[in-house]
């Protein structure tokens, strides 16, 4: 059991021709057990950086990330969907969900089980031996949504996933990422920059924008009640309000680079 | 436009086409044949690969060249695919084994294998070794260069998130890294069987008792042109069935 994450200080910076690139300055937030945390921020602005350093993919150049007890997280209490759906084309869709089972070493029949009753919970029953290259864009996303799940973590972060698919399809899946987190008791961090998916899904909604960037506001809205429609007065009446306070103005568009 | 005429002629046609091409070859080699001495004609060196078939040639049938050829060859390969694909994923796992070793290999490799011959056969005699060891040296280049290239193009998402699954080295080696770099190795080991046969036949040309390189330069001595056309004719036959087991394999192997 992980609890609460303090994400304190962060700082990232690269190297460059002309000097060092500051990505990220001074982030400090808190990650709260079970919660659903959006993490929203216009394009470029280092929001996967920040996740690949959470998730300890890249060694921080500033501060920390600490569980509760104050030491750093470990790689079996997290899992991380990427933007890019990162199956394993070699794969079909039962054998990269058992995947992260097969590292841990679960035996094959509790394997086999597990994946039967994760494919069902995302909905992909009858695309067992399908291979990714023979599913859509959303399909994939299920398998690799249901593959974090099968690893059986605490924290599952999620890196945009589901920038690529068409809107129809996007509000499917927000609705059933809802559905499965209700369902599973996780803690979830997403990373998006669009505003209604983070109304839609978020806990509570943290702006990370600037250059560097770092937390600019933070937005509660656990007493919004699920399933939370986009028309809902409430809700429309908060968007309104983030988007006059117009975060990412000052960004200049494409003018940021940080990946 | 291309496609369109396709559509307009029928179907059972277009299935006719490679036959109707082979026929067109064999005729213009019969004609060539005919009016110049240059060439025996098809008809004579079918004949001649019949009676080869049954009745031996430099001692033994032409059924044992062709697998003592095979064997040197299929040997040679085994030794190049362990050890190009040990050599390539190494180099491409790991970035010091790389700086140390790889511009080693880059100053042997634009050496031809046949060029190895006259050493390789001061170190090791004219016996069933040397020309192995001239077949593993064409082999093994393409097997590692491949390899190679397929460790270090896989895209890094893979390498994260297997890391993030929970991988091992070991995991990560068998689950990504080799299965990531399959297609590639397998284009090196295709290409790796013909190379493999260019440098057999050449080994066999300079110190050979059978084989189908021996009897190419065997028949070439004593004039007899229908032997080095059934030689030849064998050859090709037998790398046009590698290269189509091989397309048929790796549908098999890969089929994602």
């Amino acid at each position: 059991m992980v609890g609460d994450i303090h994400v304190k200080g962060l700082g990232l910076s690269f190297p460059q021709q002309n000097g060092i690139h500051e990505v990220l300055r001074d982030v400090d937030f808190v990650i709260h057990s079970k919660e659903f945390l959006v993490l929203f921020g216009p394009g470029q602005c280092g929001k996967t950086v920040l996740m690949e350093a959470i998730a300890g993919l890249l060694p921080p150049t500033a501060g920390s990330v600490e569980d509760a007890q104050g030491s750093p997280l470990r790689t079996q209490e997290l899992c991380m969907v990427f933007q890019k759906y990162a199956l394993f084309p070699w794969k079909t869709c039962r054998q990269n969900i058992e995947l992260p089972m097969k590292f841990k070493g679960v035996p094959k029949q509790a394997r086999r089980k597990r994946a039967a009753d994760l494919i069902h919970l995302v909905g992909l029953d009858g695309f067992e031996h399908s291979y990714p290259r023979q599913l859509s864009g959303g399909m994939k996303q299920r398998v690799a949504i249901a593959a974090a799940y099968a690893k059986e973590c605490p924290l599952l972060l999620f890196d945009e996933p589901f920038g690529a698919l068409d809107a129809q399809t996007r509000l499917q899946m927000e609705q059933e990422l809802v559905r499965i987190w209700q369902q599973e008791q996780k803690t979830v961090v997403l990373i998006t920059n669009s505003i209604d998916e983070a109304l839609l899904l978020g806990d509570r909604i943290l702006v990370l924008a600037g250059s560097p960037s770092s937390i600019l506001e933070e937005y509660d809205l656990r007493e919004f009640p699920r399933p939370r429609s986009l028309s809902d007065r409430p809700l429309l009446n908060l968007r309104q309000s983030i988007l006059d306070r117009g975060f990412f103005e000052n960004e200049g568009g494409g003018d940021l680079r940080c990946e | 436009m291309n496609g369109f005429s396709e559509r307009a002629a029928p179907r059972r046609l277009l299935r006719l086409l490679p036959l109707l091409s082979l026929l067109a070859f064999l005729s213009v080699w019969h004609l060539a044949a005919l009016c110049t001495d240059l060439l025996a004609t098809p008809l004579d060196t079918a004949k001649a690969l019949a009676g080869m078939l049954f009745f031996p040639t430099s001692k033994v049938t032409l059924l044992h060249h062709v697998w003592a050829s095979l064997c040197r060859v299929l040997a040679a390969y085994a030794l190049a695919i362990a050890a190009g694909v040990l050599l390539g994923v190494l180099f491409g796992w790991s970035r010091r084994f790389h700086d140390y070793c790889y511009p080693i290999f880059e100053l042997l490799r634009p050496i031809p294998p046949i060029a190895w011959i006259p050493l390789i056969i001061m170190w090791l005699g004219i016996g069933e070794p040397s020309k192995i060891a001239v077949c593993f040296i064409g082999s093994v280049v393409p097997i590692l260069v491949n390899t190679y290239f397929g460790v270090s193009r896989l895209d890094p998402t893979y390498l994260k998130s297997a890391k993030i699954l929970g991988a091992g080295q070991r995991a990560l080696l068998t689950h990504v890294i080799l299965p990531g770099a399959l297609p590639s190795i397998l284009t090196g080991m295709k290409v790796a069987l013909s190379s493999g046969w260019v440098c057999v036949i050449a080994a066999e040309m300079i110190a050979a008792r059978k084989g189908l390189g021996y009897l190419i330069i065997r028949s070439m001595e004593s004039g007899d042109m229908v032997h080095i056309l059934v030689a030849m004719i064998l050859i090709g036959s037998v790398n046009f069935l590698f290269s189509w087991l091989f397309s048929k394999l790796e549908g098999v192997v890969c089929p994602w």
